[in-house]
């Protein structure tokens, strides 16, 4: 009894961890078969972004406007280490997780005190705010100009290693030893009991404060962490591009994010990834063909909040279980909200 | 200095109505059918754009005031039809999401229809210039905007207060399901009001068309601008929203004399204030 | 259980590979060779958004200039490849697909000068492609200047010393007040404007800060008002001077003071504007179709065939950067950049405004900045006749004075 037991529990850390290797291995080839490196990198952050915001949205149930603010806050952080302090790039990018976290965590402890509608609007607002600054305070963050001239440092460390980071290629591998470092971290915490708290939180708050959680601290933490990781990214999109630039914190990047989160799958840590490779991509080739390219997004945007709400990775899960004849598919989405269930009792009439 | 700032508080005003009509369109549609429209603002554009249309192809200002109105009107019923009805009762995440979507291919299509080169047109020329009082100056057309937005606010109160049809929006604000039990196909109410709601608020971009560019993002500003607006005054609250918007107004024309770039940051400010301390807003009924 | 890990596990490599491959491969373009290949030009511009027009604009300059050389240059065919570039980071981007995938030897970037100082920097890194700054602010000649990038238009510096004072002269006034927009290239216009009314000994009654984009122009015109200025100078540009000329309007601002606009933008401005408003106002700019030179008449008549209308600045800008650039390949003999740069240093040519330099100190073309007065509507003889130009000069730093320092 308790090999078996043992047993299943190593399969399911295997299982787990076997589409991770998998991804791993595609994300490897990735930057070769892409017509540019520096696209890959793109894509490379931005899915980290996705994933972070996924841990909010997917699992924890938080919908936000405020990532593009905390990615930002991360970007301009580490710029100004670089320009200002040091060219040691832990330390840059540590300052840009430090206050990428910080932010979020007061965002968060202000924003959770409301619920959904009030909650959104309240990030939003501080999205607003941080835009504000950054432009305001043009001394430091060089406003509608930008930062110019940012360094990317190579990767050193006296006497054990010297890298090279200005060659995209090598950048890109830097950027996927963050990118996986953090996707297993963000994996691992979703198949946590804290992880399975959260999903309870999204299923149903009430039900979850009645047994006992103090869910609002559950959700300031979960800010936290998705502030560490959008800082992580934006630390090392500031070195991809070495520029810095208060769009960076505007409010059409969160919206970006949010599609990618769409589009891509909520709740499912792969379908992000999806989402922002190929947001990244369509955005690529798509603008060199339409200017009006944004319409097929934004289409495909409400085809999807429509008809499948769990994006391309469930539908695709769906169609290949009906391929392999694994069992029929039950669920269209793998994040439920709370009031999905209301749908189907009153046939959307309330 | 006392001049300028009576001349602010009149601007404020004028300024405040425009708010006050796009809050107040907003708030039915929020606190009726709970669905966050981040569309709202896509429409007070369209209302422009309308305009710019029908004054290019008749000349007549007075002609697209009831034009415009109309024209919105219809385009937001057709939404209503297909798409956002099927969304009731859902997670407001997925609101969002779809009035995002909708927003932003409204934009594009804007683009694509009249172009991004900014459009622009007169006022008609009896309301141009200016009436000074006491060497103070108030443009005519202001002037005109505020009168006709106090019109318009007692017209949609006499609407809800004293018809039977507003009864029945003012009780489905307050409980959609209880007025659907009581027998009242609530889908066409939601559907008829989703359709007025809409109307107003492109009317009111017609009004603001002739003193402003019209541009495809105009409608972005002012969505933000009034939701702080709807929370202030408190969601499904009209009076709310009139009491919100003016403020709005004259907060943002008077703080700009201070320090114009936080003329806007102001607002979401106050939002984020009354969220966390009175999040029922000032007049607030629901939650 | 294993199976359904195991075919999960085979759909998620399977799917996942399999699109990441198949659409990458898809559209991997292979890498030129040199053999026949073109020179590739980037054309990077805003398609997008609300400077959307600006693309449309550019791009008509763009093919125009690769018209008037035939479509090649030292035996080699010309490709263009545009891209939108709304904000800096897409900037950089593009001009990162423009180098490493496609070759590009000469990038245009323009219209607002974030995107051009972000594209700037990565440039001087890659080394490989030469570009054209299409914007105003002063940095890029300036302290952010290198050694990769040349610029045509008139930095701020050079166009208020032409328009500040013929404003002066022509409306005989003596006390000013700003409307400026808070954000750099406003702050670099309202330095400039100070520095010239000082010269002169006029007085800045006053200035007023507005945000960008800023729709509602009512507190800022009444303040202008309440100082009663001979003048009141608007330092803003494009969109934003449309609507606050609108308003001006409104608010009968004309009948108090005189108007002057120090930057206009192009003659689509003036039309989204209208003459109704635009009569007696006077607008500095850096390029309007009226311009008598031989180039410009070429360019006028040729743009006029193939569009119908006059020729706005952003296509002439365009024009002239692509126009020049070929021009000095024909000369250098090669597309190499270091080539091309030392030969474009010290260039003489017969430009848009008559006989041009490009000067090799920070690489700015030496050229005239105008001043138009906006006319009457029944004075005008064509719907596009909105101004005739009363004046023009050349201004520009001294280059000890600039800031730039180059190097390769």
């Amino acid at each position: 009894m308790l090999v078996r037991k043992r047993f299943e529990k190593l399969y399911i850390l295997f299982e787990g961890y076997l589409s991770t290797v998998i991804l791993t291995g595609i994300l490897i080839i990735l930057p070769f078969t892409l017509p540019y490196t520096a696209l890959a990198n793109e894509v490379l952050i931005f899915s980290l972004v996705a994933v972070s915001f996924d841990l909010c949205l997917g699992y924890t149930g938080i919908m936000m406007f405020c990532q593009a603010a905390i990615w930002g806050t991360g970007l301009y952080a580490t710029a100004l280490t670089l320009l200002h302090f040091t060219q040691n790039i832990f330390a840059a990018i540590f300052f840009g997780v430090l206050s990428a976290t910080i932010l979020a965590v007061i965002v968060g402890a202000i924003a959770t005190k409301r619920a959904h509608t009030y909650m959104v609007l309240i990030t939003m607002a501080f999205s607003e705010l941080i835009y504000f600054i950054a432009y305001q305070w043009d001394d430091v963050t060089g406003g509608s100009d930008g930062l110019t001239g940012i360094p990317r440092p190579n990767l050193e460390i006296p006497g054990i290693i010297s890298i090279d980071l200005q060659a995209q290629l090598n950048y890109y591998f830097f950027i996927l030893f963050f990118f996986l470092l953090s996707f297993i971290i963000i994996k691992r915490i979703t198949i946590s009991p804290f992880g399975r708290i959260l999903q309870g939180i999204r299923e149903n708050e009430a039900r979850a404060q009645s047994i006992g959680y103090n869910t609002r601290i559950y959700k300031i933490v979960v800010f936290g962490i998705a502030g560490m990781f959008m800082g992580l990214s934006g630390s090392l999109y500031v070195m991809l591009v070495r520029y810095a630039h208060i769009s960076n914190v505007g409010i059409d990047i969160s919206g970006n994010i949010i599609m990618m989160e769409l589009i891509g799958g909520m709740g499912t840590l792969f379908g992000p990834i999806l989402g922002a490779f190929l947001f990244t991509i369509t955005a690529d080739i798509a603008s060199a063909y339409w200017d009006r390219w944004l319409i097929i997004l934004g289409v495909i945007c409400i085809v999807f909040v429509l008809f499948a709400r769990g994006g391309i990775w469930v539908l695709m899960r769906d169609l290949g279980k009906r391929f392999f004849n694994v069992h029929p598919p039950q669920r269209k989405t793998t994040a439920t909200f709370y009031g999905d269930k209301l749908e189907k009792s009153t046939g959307g009439q309330i | 200095m006392t001049n300028l700032i009576l001349a602010q508080c009149f601007n404020g005003l004028s300024l405040g109505i425009i708010y006050v009509i796009v809050a107040m369109s907003l708030t039915i549609v929020w606190g009726l059918m709970n669905i966050l429209n981040f569309a709202h603002g896509l429409f007070f554009g369209l209302g422009a754009y309308f305009a710019y249309t029908v004054v290019t192809v008749t000349g007549n200002f007075w002609l697209c005031l009831i034009i415009v109105p109309l024209a919105t009107g219809l385009v937001g019923l057709i939404l209503e039809y297909s798409l956002l009805r099927r969304l009731y009762g859902l997670h407001v995440l997925y609101q969002i999401l779809l009035t995002f979507g909708i927003a932003l291919v409204g934009r594009e299509i804007i683009i694509l229809i009249y172009g991004p080169i900014g459009k622009s047109f007169y006022p008609p020329s009896i309301l141009e210039g200016a009436i000074s009082i006491g060497g103070i100056l108030f443009p005519k057309y202001r002037i005109f905007l505020l009168f006709v937005g106090i019109l318009l606010i007692f017209g949609m109160w006499m609407f809800l207060e004293k018809t039977k049809y507003g009864s029945i929006v003012r009780a489905g604000t307050e409980d959609s399901e209880m007025v659907s039990c009581l027998g009242v196909n609530i889908s066409k109410v939601f559907f008829l009001i989703f359709g007025l709601a809409i109307a107003i608020a492109g009317f009111s971009g017609a009004l603001v068309a002739p003193i402003r560019a019209i541009e495809p993002t105009m409608g972005w500003l002012i969505l933000g601008i009034c939701f702080a607006v709807v929370v202030i005054g408190g969601m499904g609250s009209f009076v709310g929203a009139i009491i919100g918007g003016l403020i709005a107004g004259l907060s943002q024309s008077l703080v700009t004399l201070i320090m114009p770039s936080a003329s806007i940051i102001v607002i979401y400010l106050a939002m984020v204030f009354i969220l966390l301390v009175k999040p029922r807003g000032l007049m607030g009924i629901r939650d | 259980m294993s199976k359904k890990v195991n075919r999960r596990s085979f759909l998620n490599f399977a799917v996942k590979g399999g699109l990441g491959l198949m659409v990458g491969s898809s559209f991997m373009a292979p890498r030129s060779s040199k053999a026949a290949n073109p020179l590739r030009i980037l054309n990077a511009n805003t398609f997008s958004g609300p400077y959307a027009e600006a693309g449309m604009l550019g791009t008509r300059g763009i093919h125009l200039a690769v018209d008037h050389f035939g479509g090649k240059i030292l035996g080699r065919p010309i490709e263009i490849i545009d891209r939108d570039v709304p904000n800096p980071a897409e900037g950089v981007r593009k001009a990162t697909e423009g180098i490493e995938r496609f070759g590009c030897e000469y990038i245009v970037v323009s219209p607002s000068s974030d995107t051009v100082l972000a594209v700037m920097g990565y440039v001087a890194k890659a080394k490989k492609a030469v570009m054209y700054a299409g914007a105003a602010s002063d940095k890029i000649t300036g302290e952010a200047c290198n050694r990769y990038t040349f610029r045509l238009v008139t930095p701020c510096w050079g166009g208020i010393r032409e328009v500040v004072p013929r404003i002066i002269q022509e409306y005989k006034a003596n006390t000013f007040y700003t409307i400026t927009p808070k954000y750099v290239f406003g702050e670099d216009l309202l330095r400039n404007t100070k520095e010239v009314l000082e010269q002169r000994g006029k007085k800045l009654l006053g200035n007023s800060y507005h945000p960008p984009g800023e729709t509602e122009y009512s507190p800022y015109i009444t303040k202008a008002m309440a100082a009663k200025p001979d003048c009141v100078l608007f330092l803003n540009f494009g969109g934003d001077t449309v609507n606050s000329l609108k308003q001006a309007d409104n608010f009968g601002l004309k009948k108090v003071c005189k108007i002057g606009v120090v930057w206009g933008a192009d003659v689509t401005q003036l039309q989204a504007i209208g003459a109704r408003v635009l009569e007696d106002i006077i607008f500095g700019i850096e390029f309007f179709y009226k311009i008598d030179s031989p180039l410009n008449n070429k360019l006028n008549k040729a743009y006029r065939e193939k569009y119908g209308k006059v020729t706005s600045f952003t296509a002439a800008a365009a024009y002239a950067a692509v126009y020049h650039y070929l021009e000095v390949v024909e000369k250098a003999g090669t597309t190499d950049p270091r080539k091309v740069i030392e030969t474009w240093e010290g260039f003489e040519t017969e430009g848009l405004t008559g006989r041009e330099t490009w000067r090799a100190c920070d690489h700015q073309c030496i050229r005239n900045f105008y001043t138009l007065k906006c006319k009457a509507p029944k004075d005008m003889k064509h719907e596009e006749d909105f101004a005739d130009i009363i004046g023009y000069s050349k201004h520009y730093l001294p280059c000890e004075q600039t800031g730039c320092k180059m190097s390769w």
